[in-house]
């Protein structure tokens, strides 16, 4: 190698591993994988058809001149529970698959193998998941924004009849709140579940049954209940992450209600949080032990 | 470079119960290239994992362009390139984007290093291309454009000629002489005897867990202590040698006695058959080939 071609590497011993070369290389990775791609083309494919339900409301014109409020809650409430769905989907897959594929395919071998350190490097995936959330939080409200100032200005000739709905924006800033909770958390579960299995199969397999297995298991607890006459079933929901999820955005919302399946006993908002908040911390410290402390024998 | 790159000290890794690797006593100097030889599950693949940090070894420890690789990990292992078992891709992404992806964690790569390292592989026409489309020569070379990126000081590579046809091999083999010629050190296991031979300096040779034998190649070869001698009737003085204490081994192989001398010299050899009235039309040291010293040496009876 001529010296011409050896000044085209930093010299050797200025090379170390750098965080944010790491999440370039995540991002790179993450926009490179056609189901990035097709999960967002599906996201915007539902976005229009929730844009098409509502132009087909009856009377939605009506209301919204009657009510702006109550129609902007709505609004909002079905913008936020599709975001939190489609969003959650959307970084479960993408975390399972960003992580255990380095298992399945051996390359956290070379990246390792050149210094890499193991928090740092699912801290760059962390990172980059967050980023890709946030990304998707802010073209979707953005989108929405969009729908509903034009929407509101087109039938109404201003904006100032929602524009004046200070309650709703309040609420907005809560439904910010609750979206970027979901989008931690479901980041969190799916690298647990790619760090614990260490495999693309184990990894998507368990990130996205645990949703429904949790959110089932409450309809199974109820049955349990009532075959058993013991309450410790129904008590026992008030710990189930997916059904915590669910409940906050009525309890921080009232007027709003939960898509999915509640605790079957009644829980507030401080004690959802704090379920959510342990999970979490769960999830991470997990995720960071197991990286940090177990042999790559991939 | 020319003190110790890659050093072992000590070094056991042992799973449960079975040992993997024991007190394994290893030294690379720079800029040699170093074979290392053992059957499967002799403990080659764990001792290159050890020694870039992706195991940690049960005792002993791994020292690297001269520092302790489990405490400094960061700043040595971006000087040292490897390919452990097969190549480690993205098989979604092209070859270009691969190579982009590793690249952006230590950074310090300029496009133009791309280019270089793929025209080195012979990948350039297929860069653009999915890395699931390659073949597993592709691949391998990939995988090796991929050590080569940061233009490292040491080289490690499990298995290089793994899906390479003859052609891919002699160019793995150029390829290999030219970084060492540049003063790169290179370290590699192989099954392919016949190409160890060939490019290494050195080989150390391991079975069990435990390094059996590290010398020069041509040490290795010269050390069979076996005499090819040709005469006639070989048969009989085959029956006259194996009689003695140090001609049991004796052999026929392509019409010529294979045998062991009484002291170890060849003139003695001469004396002892010219006595008993054979006398050799030529008498040679037996040059073994590593594919011979190799099973000899990690052979079960041995």
């Amino acid at each position: 190698m001529s010296a011409i071609e050896r000044e085209r590497v930093s010299p050797a011993r200025e090379l170390k591993p750098r965080f944010f070369g790491a999440v370039r290389g995540e991002i790179l990775k993450l926009s490179r994988m056609r189901g990035t791609w097709v999960m967002v083309g599906l996201a915007v494919l539902l976005f229009l058809v929730v844009l098409g339900a509502f132009a087909s409301e009856p009377n939605a014109r009506a209301s919204l001149h009657d009510n702006p409020h109550a129609w902007l809650v709505l609004r909002l409430n079905v913008f936020t529970t599709i975001f939190d769905a489609g969003a959650g989907i959307f970084l479960l897959i993408a975390a399972a698959r960003l992580v255990a594929m380095e298992y399945s395919a051996g390359t956290i071998r070379v990246l390792l193998g050149r210094g890499t350190g193991r928090l740092q490097l699912l801290s760059a995936k962390l990172l980059t998941l967050a980023l890709a959330g946030l990304a998707l939080l802010l073209v979707y409200a953005l989108a929405a924004t969009v729908y509903v100032y034009a929407t509101v200005v087109g039938w109404e000739g201003s904006f100032s009849p929602v524009a004046n709905q200070s309650s709703a924006w309040h609420d907005l800033g809560l439904n910010v709140v609750l979206a970027l909770i979901s989008i931690g958390i479901n980041i969190l579960l799916g690298t647990t579940a790619a760090v614990v299995g260490r495999s693309l199969a184990f990894g998507l397999g368990a990130a996205l049954a645990f949703f429904p297995a949790d959110n089932f298991g409450t309809i199974i607890m109820s049955l349990l209940n009532r075959l058993t006459n013991q309450h410790i079933w129904n008590d026992a929901t008030a710990y189930l992450l997916g059904p915590n999820l669910n409940a906050l955005q009525p309890l921080l919302l009232p007027g709003q209600r939960a898509a999915f399946a509640e605790p079957l006993v009644k829980v507030d908002a401080t004690h959802t949080l704090m379920v959510i908040g342990i999970y979490a911390t769960v999830f991470l410290v997990a995720s960071m032990v197991l990286t940090a402390r177990r042999d790559v024998l991939q | 470079m020319r003190g110790p790159v890659l050093t072992t000290h000590d070094l056991s890794k042992t799973y449960g119960t079975r040992s993997a690797v024991k007190h394994l006593n290893l030294e690379v100097v720079g800029g040699e290239i170093l074979g290392f030889l053992g059957p499967n599950g002799a403990g080659k693949t764990t001792t290159i994992r050890m020694a870039l940090g992706l195991i940690r070894p049960t005792s002993g420890w791994v020292e690297v362009l001269g520092r302790d690789v489990a405490h400094h990990g960061a700043k040595v292992l971006p000087r040292v390139g490897a390919m452990v078992e097969s190549p480690a891709l993205y098989s979604y992404m092209s070859g270009r984007d691969n190579l982009r992806a590793f690249a952006s964690v230590l950074g310090g790569v300029a496009r133009t290093r791309l280019d270089e390292v793929l025209e080195l592989v012979d990948l350039t026409g297929r860069q653009r291309d999915r890395v699931g489309s390659y073949s597993m020569g592709m691949k391998q070379r990939l995988g090796v454009a991929t050590a080569l990126l940061h233009d490292p000081d040491l080289l490690m590579l499990d298995e290089p000629a793994n899906g390479l046809d003859p052609a891919g091999i002699v160019e793995m083999r150029d390829l290999l002489r030219r970084l060492a010629g540049q003063g790169k050190t290179v370290f590699i296991s192989s099954h392919v005897l016949g190409e160890v031979q060939q490019i290494c300096d050195r080989v150390a040779i391991i079975n069990h867990g435990e390094l059996i034998r590290l010398a020069a190649v041509s040490d290795l070869l010269d050390t069979s202590g076996e005499f090819v001698v040709r005469l006639e009737n070989a048969t009989v003085a085959l029956a006259l040698v194996s009689q003695q204490p140090w001609g049991n081994k004796a052999r026929i192989d392509d019409g010529a006695l294979i045998t062991a001398s009484p002291s170890g010299r060849g003139r003695d050899l001469v004396r002892f058959l010219a006595q008993a009235g054979h006398w050799p039309d030529s008498v040679a040291p037996r040059q073994q080939n590593l594919e011979e010293i190799f099973l000899s040496l990690t052979e079960p009876e041995n």
